[in-house]
C-alpha cells in the first residue's frame, strides 16, 4: 500500500529537518557520515540539500545590516551620546540606589 | 577581563562608567539587529540610544537570569516597535526602485529581485520564527545563544529556524522567479554584483 499525501509530506518534512540540522553542524559526526553516503547515492536528497543550502547562502548574502556599512567614528559618535546621556542622567541616583 | 554580570555590578555599585564597556561589547551587534528593522541607520542610531539609555535605568531591575546581550536585545526591539506605531516603517518596494540595467546587466538585476524577494519573504515569517532566522544567518549566533534571547528552550529556537527555512523554501520554490531550482539559478549573489547595482529612489 502506497504511502499516504500527509505520511509523504511528513517523511519529506523529516528528511528536510535532516538536511537543515547537517547544514547547521547540529549531528554528531557518526551521523553526519550517514548522512553524507545519502547525499552521494540520492538525486532528491542531494537537491534537497543543495536547495538549503543554497538558500542560507543567499540569505546571509541578502542581510539589509550589510547595506548599512558601520564606521568606527559612528559608533564612537554613537557611544559618546549614550554616555553624556548617562552621565548627566537625573535618574542615576535611583540606579545606584 | 571583567564579565558582563560584574560590570553591571560594578554599576549598581555607582561605577557608571563601568556601563562604557557594556555600550563597548553590545553596540555593534544591537545596531545590525535594529537596523534590519529600521533600513536607516540614523533611525537605527537613535533606537539603540535610547535602548541603552532605557537600559541603565532599569538596571537595578536585571537580576542576571538571562544575559546582559538577551536583555538589552528585548529592550532594543522593542523600543524599535514602539517606534514602529508611531510611524510606519519606510519600506523601499521594488516597484519603487527604478534600476538601471541593460542586457549585460541582466543577471546583476536577477541577483537584486531574489535579494528583494528574499527580504519581502522574511518580512512575512512570523516573528519568532524571523527572530531565530536572523539571529542565526545574520548575527550567527549558536542555538544556545538564541534561545537564550529568546527566552525559549533550545530545541524551540532550532525549531523556530528550521519552520522559517522550510517556510522560505517552500515559498521560493513557488514563486515564479525561482520555479526551478536550476544549475544556472544557483549563483551567489555577490558573484553576480548584487550589491554594485545602481539604484535611483
Amino acid at each position: 500500500m502506497g504511502k499516504s499525501g500527509d505520511d509523504e509530506r511528513s517523511a519529506s518534512s523529516e528528511n528536510d529537518w535532516w538536511w537543515i540540522d547537517y547544514l547547521e553542524n547540529e549531528f554528531d559526526p557518526c551521523v553526519e557520515k550517514d548522512l553524507e553516503l545519502l547525499l552521494q547515492h540520492s538525486e532528491s536528497d542531494r537537491d534537497c540539500f543543495e536547495n538549503f543550502r543554497l538558500l542560507r547562502q543567499w540569505l546571509s548574502e541578502s542581510d539589509e545590516a550589510k547595506e548599512f556599512p558601520i564606521e568606527e567614528q559612528q559608533i564612537e559618535r554613537l557611544r559618546s551620546r549614550i554616555m553624556d546621556h548617562i552621565l548627566s542622567d537625573e535618574l542615576t541616583d535611583r540606579v545606584e540606589a | 577581563m571583567k564579565t558582563d554580570l560584574e560590570l553591571i555590578q560594578d554599576v549598581k555599585c555607582g561605577n557608571k562608567k563601568a556601563f562604557e564597556e557594556l555600550v563597548v561589547r553590545h553596540e555593534r551587534f544591537l545596531l545590525k539587529v535594529v537596523v534590519r528593522m529600521t533600513r536607516s541607520l540614523d533611525g537605527a542610531e537613535d533606537i539603540v540610544q535610547d535602548s541603552f539609555i532605557k537600559a541603565y535605568r532599569r538596571l537595578h531591575l536585571f537580576e542576571g537570569r538571562a544575559s546582559f546581550r538577551s536583555w538589552i536585545y528585548q529592550i532594543a526591539v522593542n523600543t524599535a516597535r514602539n517606534r514602529f506605531r508611531k510611524g510606519a516603517r519606510e519600506v523601499i518596494g521594488t516597484e519603487n526602485v527604478d534600476v538601471i540595467c541593460d542586457q549585460q546587466m541582466e543577471s546583476r538585476v536577477m541577483a537584486l529581485d531574489v535579494k528583494a524577494l528574499l527580504q519581502k519573504e522574511v518580512d512575512r515569517l512570523p516573528d519568532r520564527q524571523r527572530m531565530a532566522l536572523s539571529l542565526r544567518i545574520y548575527d550567527d549566533l549558536s542555538f544556545k545563544e538564541i534561545a537564550e534571547i529568546m527566552d525559549c528552550p533550545y530545541d524551540t529556537a532550532k525549531a523556530n529556524y528550521r519552520h522559517a527555512l522550510l517556510k522560505l523554501r517552500d515559498r521560493l520554490e513557488q514563486n515564479s522567479v525561482l520555479k526551478s531550482w536550476s544549475n544556472e539559478t544557483k549563483f551567489s549573489l555577490f558573484e553576480l554584483g548584487a550589491n554594485q547595482v545602481e539604484v535611483d529612489g
